[in-house]
């Protein structure tokens, strides 16, 4: 019985401590539910989103240089245009600066303009970027859009500029985790100090085009030195000017076409690499004043000459022997190949009204010529060119290289085009840019 | 015919009874301190690495530095160097990874690591222009803010 007791006992001790111990496990079940333990969830989804909130801040700081670098670049390579206009004559995205005696340079204002423009789009998308990845911790942000709600300020300081992008609609920045917490920070402005060859580029560029023509002095110049300038033929007939160019300078292009690009690399602007690429050529000339004059040619005795052509008769064939019988000691002859035998001789001038007798021995001798012609002309040359405009900065940035996937240092570079020249005749192409923002 | 209870089985019975009762008490304050601890654990760690990492970012020079990492513009000197001295003063114990994308940047003797915190790197524009930075952190370690000289322990009471 005592035994009977004990075991029951001990069943009985064991199932109250194992109820103990369900009872604890069943109770912090429903504790998980209590305020506190959600309290304590709830803390860490403030301090994600305020440490989300400070990642975006230091985020958009960077971004501000990076902003500018990038708008820089691009804004320069369109010639100093955000997105170029329809009414700016471009081809592809390089505007044209001039187009002989007009000038399409943009001024100042333009210039700073479209810069400010491409930076807010530049900034904004970096916002969108940041925000858009955040989504994959459950974090939604927003960012302003800088480019309908920015104000972009570039100001020059004693070392560079200073480039502040302030936000004017007062949306500021927000961060929610879940959607339950929210951060929100009111002041969405930025700056940052940079370094910018932007101005100094565009202002070299303008120095070079935009009160003068040096694409038409280097043309000028290049036409006056060209070597084609007064051709001469002679010949059996009387040639045209534009046969007299080709037989006498036929490459007359590929001179003129190395002279220009020679004096278009004079081109110079000081403390600036400045490159000119030629992309068309358009060239002409005229022969202005060309004469063709009869002349009378002495024949040279080196040459065999058949002696029908000088002196009317027959040819005697014969040997050696006769032929210098014939001609006369001292007169040069060859024998021809046939047997025949030419001489270089003396025509004697007729006395009896014949044209000339292959005689020798009367009177005196007179030269034997023949008539050529001269031809002369001298010749002007006109030529337009479209030509592209680079001008290198000296820094570098890191710019994505769309090739490689990665960023490059790259020094920035203004392009723009011009045409002129003195033919007056090139127009401009027409092709769209194709840029038509960011993001 | 059966005897009643004992003395000193009421006695034991009694104390029984006392100790479930305690039991149940104290038992379900053990179990929530230990679930308490547990999630306050993996908070804190995760907050440590969270914090380290913007400790770590809000150095402009590091910041640029480790964007143009990881835009493909390396600079295996000053990860050396300079990253790798600024990662020890923040994590002391030298125990950490730094990841930049897909890459590996800093693991000093691939060491276990427990917490991570992450957050993306604007780089330079064009292509994709943000990049994942993650940091990892082991179990125990102290913070430390590199501006002043507050040290604020690691360890849970």
């Amino acid at each position: 019985m005592k035994n009977n007791k004990g075991i029951t006992f001990t069943i009985i001790v064991v199932i109250l401590v194992a109820a103990v111990v369900l009872e604890a496990i069943a109770i912090n079940t429903f504790v998980a539910d209590t305020d506190a333990i959600k309290r304590a969830g709830r803390e860490l989804d403030v301090i994600e989103a305020i440490d989300s909130m400070e990642f975006l801040k230091l985020a958009l700081d960077t971004s501000v240089n990076y902003a500018v670098q990038r708008a820089s670049y691009d804004t320069l390579s369109k010639g100093g245009y955000h997105t170029l206009p329809n009414d700016v004559i471009s081809s592809g995205c390089e505007p044209y600066w001039r187009v002989f005696e007009n000038n399409y340079v943009p001024d100042d204002d333009s210039l700073k303009i479209n810069l400010e423009n491409s930076i807010a789009e530049v900034f904004s998308c970096y916002g969108s970027s940041f925000s858009s990845s955040y989504k994959s911790f459950d974090i939604s942000m927003a960012t302003p859009d800088y480019s309908s709600c920015g104000e972009v300020g570039i100001g020059e300081t004693r070392s560079g500029y200073k480039v502040s992008i302030v936000e004017i609609c007062d949306y500021g920045l927000t961060a929610s985790k879940k959607d339950s917490v929210i951060v929100s920070e009111r002041n969405a402005n930025f700056e940052d100090d940079v370094k910018m060859e932007y101005f100094k580029l565009s202002s070299d560029g303008k120095t070079l085009f935009e009160n003068n023509r040096p694409v038409y002095n280097a043309v000028q110049k290049a036409l006056s030195g060209i070597s084609c300038e007064t051709l001469s033929h002679r010949g059996d007939d009387c040639i045209s000017g534009s046969e007299l160019l080709y037989s006498s300078c036929g490459n007359w292009e590929a001179i003129l076409e190395d002279s220009i690009k020679a004096e278009l690399g004079e081109v110079l602007v000081e403390g600036s690499q400045v490159t000119i690429s030629v992309n068309r050529w358009n060239m002409d000339y005229s022969a202005d004043v060309c004469s063709c004059n009869p002349v009378e040619v002495e024949i040279s005795c080196d040459d065999s000459v058949s002696l029908d052509s000088i002196c009317p008769g027959e040819c005697l064939l014969g040997g050696a022997a006769e032929c210098s019988a014939y001609c006369g000691s001292g007169v040069p002859y060859s024998c021809t190949s046939e047997g025949g035998c030419t001489c270089c001789c003396k025509c004697y001038p007729a006395t009896d009204g014949d044209v000339g007798t292959d005689e020798p021995g009367e009177s005196e001798s007179e030269v034997c010529t023949e008539t050529k012609y001269d031809t002369t002309c001298s010749f002007s040359y006109e030529a337009d060119v479209d030509v592209t405009i680079s001008i290198l900065g000296d820094a570098t940035y890191p710019i994505y290289n769309p090739v490689t996937g990665n960023a490059k240092e790259t020094r920035l570079e203004l392009k723009f085009r011009v045409i002129d020249g003195t033919l007056n005749s090139m127009t401009p192409d027409s092709i769209s840019c194709g840029f038509s923002g960011y993001c | 015919m059966s005897k009643g209870l004992t003395g000193l089985e009421i006695s034991i019975i009694g104390a029984i009874v006392m100790f479930v009762v305690i039991a149940s008490l104290v038992m379900f304050v053990v179990f929530l301190k230990v679930h308490l601890v547990r999630v306050l654990e993996i908070q804190y760690g995760y907050n440590n690495a969270g914090l380290t990492l913007l400790e770590l970012l809000s150095d402009n020079a590091v910041y640029s530095k480790l964007s143009l990492i990881a835009a493909g513009i390396n600079d295996e000197t000053w990860i050396e160097t300079t990253l790798k001295d600024r990662m020890d003063m923040l994590v002391p114990g030298g125990c950490y990874q730094l990841s930049v994308g897909k890459n590996e940047v800093l693991h000093p003797n691939n060491c276990e690591i427990n917490y991570v915190a992450s957050s993306y790197l604007v780089l330079p524009y064009g292509g994709k222009n943000v990049e994942k930075i993650s940091l990892g952190i082991p179990k125990s370690v102290t913070f430390i803010q590199a501006e002043d000289e507050t040290e604020q322990s690691g360890e849970l009471i």
